[in-house]
């Protein structure tokens, strides 16, 4: 296996999608309810918490972007095998691999979760989720370009989303926010581990960083689509806050939704069922991304061809689907998943970057050493 | 080629003439179609012309000197001579010539020139193409005097071969583009084909694709500005309709008439069309959804009268739905096939008779009768009847989908439009060119129509070898209040 990859240019992406990639993959179902958790945890304070946990993801991200700086153009698969070798690596990047996979099929099953709560009740689960799932093929076999292009649209259809944030606003009470900075640090940390469930996501850098045309303007891209995460999710935490009582707070779960059911036109109420379906168009990306990542996981360490990879995927992800059925069973698995992603998306990277830097630095020594001791 | 030779090649056509000119030392025959060649040339000039022949020697040189014409008509083969006699030529032989002479003669019936029907405009020239390519080509000529018109001339088709004539502004068009479509029509193994929309879906890039990759236009100012902005140019011998590409989504929601009004008009036109294509994508489904799955999303007062003009009807909202739609297809295809003076009847019966009946009977609401009407108007509102048949077909599966999903399905059906769009190319370029790869500078002939002096580059899209249209300081020249 080749540690750098050589993408033909009719498949590269600009810069500014990688952008929008990593933002449309960090926005998914954890917006629609992650106050409650956080709050839980950092009370009134929870949107310092938020700020510091978006904090933390530039820092991660800017480690990711110089880890894949060292190389010309490889992605995580390649550089796991550089680091730790054929068979740790191998293994490491499988366990990537699976983890970008399960990513997609706990995203899926937690909106196919939310649209029974809100607006199907009775719709069976196989039918939304073969739904979804044919509608994600039918983009990922389009190849990357057109996963970008999909992900471009779906954000520019859907970031007005964030305007319906004023009716809620105009019942805002803002002494719910005071006194500032009650808790201590202890808490505040832990409401930044509950944000991870709802920012991961931008570790699909790892993956689609070959495939960017211009990387000198990678970086900037990449940290302006985290910013914009960011924003999002601070500015929706502050209007919960001032909006519902902690009491309240801690009783709702899917509070944005709930933020949602203010906003009031003269020929159309319960602004949430348009928000629910349009919000299909926020996770398709996620799930088209991940299972891509997936799949090119699996091309990269075995070789398999990408479109069959991606046709073995789906009827794996669609039985998962099934299988989980109760809210608790999705519940459960999403902890799971949120302490594996903080792992995987947030110390590995860092972890991962020391070790690149490291053995840079010694080949570095050892090519000098060999120069110096070439006679001449 | 001897009389009974000709007739075999030419499948003992009734209508071979062949004249005989016999002189002491030489004999002359004239073969012609009396169908296709224009018989006066025969008896006005060429028999006179033979007849004056002296009489001590008939070769094909004193007669080729004697009728004045040029060595490009020399034949030596029976095929060629054939060949070029169904495309109207006359042939001289003289006995015992190494060649014969194809004399080219008009003669063809055609239809005159007359003014666009499918893409009427108010203002702008009223000139449409006509079936025979010669005519078009002629067009063009006309009102496009340039050296740089590059004019290819391809044949496809095995069986019955067709003319096709590539054309393309050589000092601006990418040699890509053209090189794409020469490929294609040459690769094209089809025993024949009748007509540009034919051709059109032999080589587009996706066939199965409900949305048209290649423009098609009866308007020689619509190619004339295609090939001006880089764009190429196919014309069929036979069809009064012009393929142009590459071309976008968008470019099938532009009218020429944009260009000929000012441009806030023609920005305001092409902002209405787009929403149109939305509302008539969108109505129905809505309505079937909301009153389906979500009436309560509809305030009471609204749902009030909507319950009251649905009380009567007995069929959910989906049946309802699909019969009003389907009844309006029906309209529309009875009108496209009946004469004109029927078809207005038809409109008249259809649309008030059938209308007012069928709300009486109570088979559906008012206010369905009301969106589907809307969604059908505006779905004519696309200057490319193309573009607005495929509207009008895929309101169809996103009515069923909104029947079975509500707001879900509509979202869904969104969702698949949007990749299927995105999967597009037309001759290899991305049909949501400058929507996506996002191009901005292109948008102002996009969305909008910004003011002329504005758009001094050419349509980066199609890549054209000259930039520029015009300099932009100069088309933008401003001057100071006080001077």
């Amino acid at each position: 296996m080749n540690i750098n990859e050589t993408i033909k240019p009719t498949n590269t992406i600009s810069a500014y999608l990688a952008g929008f990639l990593v933002h449309a993959t960090q926005i998914g179902v954890g917006v629609l309810g992650y106050q409650r958790i956080i709050a839980k945890e950092a009370g009134h304070d929870a949107w310092i918490a938020v700020v510091l946990a978006g904090l933390a993801t530039h820092l991660i991200v800017l480690a990711m972007t110089h880890t894949l700086k060292s190389y010309p153009n490889a992605d995580i698969y390649g550089i796991q095998v550089d680091i730790f070798g054929k068979w740790l690596g191998t293994a490491l990047g499988v366990m990537y691999a699976i983890y970008f996979f399960l990513s997609a099929t706990l995203i899926l099953r937690t909106y196919v979760e939310v649209v029974q709560t809100w607006m199907f009740p009775n719709l069976p689960t196989w039918v939304l989720t073969a739904i979804i799932l044919f509608l994600a093929i039918y983009t990922i076999m389009g190849g990357i370009r057109v996963v970008a292009g999909y992900t471009f649209f779906s954000v520019s259809a859907t970031i007005w989303l964030v305007c319906d944030l004023y009716y809620p606003l105009q019942y805002a009470q803002w002494e719910y926010l005071f006194p500032i900075l009650e808790v201590n640090a202890e808490q505040l940390f832990r409401g930044m581990l509950g944000m991870t469930l709802s920012s991961i996501g931008f570790e699909i850098l790892y993956v689609i960083y070959p495939y960017v045309q211009n990387k000198e303007r990678l970086s900037r891209s990449v940290q302006t689509g985290v910013l914009v995460t960011n924003l999002i999710y601070t500015f929706v935490m502050i209007v919960s806050l001032v909006f519902f009582s902690q009491g309240q707070l801690m009783r709702t779960i899917w509070a944005t939704l709930n933020l949602k059911k203010m906003v009031y036109f003269p020929i159309l109420e319960r602004f949430e069922l348009i928000a629910i379906s349009i919000w299909l168009l926020v996770i398709l990306p996620n799930i088209m991304v991940y299972i891509w990542s997936s799949a090119r996981g699996f091309k990269r360490l075995f070789g398999w061809s990408l479109r069959k990879t991606v046709v073995m995927i789906l009827p794996v992800i669609y039985v998962i689907c099934l299988l989980l059925v109760s809210r608790n069973q999705i519940n459960q698995l999403n902890d799971l998943y949120s302490k594996i992603g903080l792992y995987a998306a947030y110390v590995y990277p860092l972890v991962l970057f020391v070790l690149v830097k490291w053995k840079q630095r010694r080949r570095r020594i050892k090519e000098g050493a060999t120069d110096a001791n070439v006679p001449k | 080629m001897d009389q009974e030779m000709a007739r075999k090649w030419l499948s003992n056509t009734g209508d071979l003439v062949v004249e005989h000119i016999d002189k002491p030392n030489g004999r002359v025959r004239l073969y012609y179609l009396s169908t296709l060649a224009d018989a006066s040339i025969v008896y006005n000039e060429l028999i006179p012309k033979l007849r004056l022949l002296p009489l001590e020697t008939v070769g094909i040189d004193e007669v080729e000197k004697q009728l004045g014409v040029a060595s490009s008509n020399r034949v030596y083969e029976v095929q060629e001579a054939v060949s070029r006699m169904i495309h109207n030529a006359i042939y001289v032989h003289v006995e015992g010539a190494a060649f014969g002479l194809a004399i080219p003669s008009d003669g063809t019936v055609g239809r005159s020139i007359q003014a666009p029907e499918v893409e009427s405009v108010v203002l702008g020239p009223q000139i449409a193409f006509v079936e025979e390519l010669n005519v078009n080509l002629c067009i063009i000529r006309k009102y496009m005097p340039t050296t740089h018109l590059f004019h290819e001339r391809l044949v496809a088709g095995t069986e019955i071969p067709v003319d096709i004539s590539v054309l393309y502004l050589e000092n601006i068009v990418d040699p890509e583009n053209v090189n794409t479509v020469r490929q294609r029509i040459q690769e094209l193994n089809v025993d024949s084909h009748l007509d540009s929309s034919i051709l059109a879906q032999y080589i587009t890039d996706n066939e199965r694709s409900l949305f048209p990759t290649l423009q098609q236009t009866e308007r020689p100012d619509r190619v004339i500005h295609g090939l001006r902005q880089g764009q190429v140019a196919i014309l069929v011998e036979g069809s009064p309709f012009v393929l142009l590409g590459p071309t976008t989504l968008l470019q099938f929601f532009q009218s020429p008439d944009d260009y000929y009004l000012r441009w806030v008009l023609a920005t305001f036109n092409r902002i209405m069309r787009m929403f149109a294509m939305i509302l008539s994508l969108l109505l129905t489904p809505v309505y079937v959804a909301t009153l389906t799955y979500h009436y309560e999303m509809i305030p009471a007062d609204l749902l009030l009268s909507l319950a009251q003009s649905r009380s009567r009807v007995p069929f959910p909202p989906l049946w309802e739905a699909l019969l009003m739609e389907i009844i309006i297809e029906l309209l529309r295809e009875a009108g496209a096939r009946l004469p004109t003076k029927v078809g207005q009847t038809i409109g008249i019966v259809g649309g008030i008779v059938i209308g007012q009946a069928i709300v009486q009977a109570g088979f559906t609401s008012n206010i369905l009768i009301i969106i589907v009407a809307l969604g059908a108007l505006s779905s004519f509102i696309a200057p490319s009847y193309m573009i607005g048949s495929t509207i009008r077909v895929i309101r169809f599966p996103m009515i069923l989908l909104a029947g079975l999903l509500g707001a879900m399905g509509i979202v869904a059906g969104f969702s698949f439009l949007a990749s299927h769009l995105l999967r597009q190319t037309s001759l290899g370029r991305p049909y949501m060119y400058p929507l996506y790869p996002v191009r901005f500078e292109d948008w102002k002939d996009g969305f909008i129509r910004a003011p002329l002096s504005s758009l001094w580059l050419r349509f980066k899209f199609f890549n054209p070898q000259q930039k520029k249209r015009f300099n932009r300081e100069q088309g933008q020249m401003k001057k100071d209040i006080d001077e």
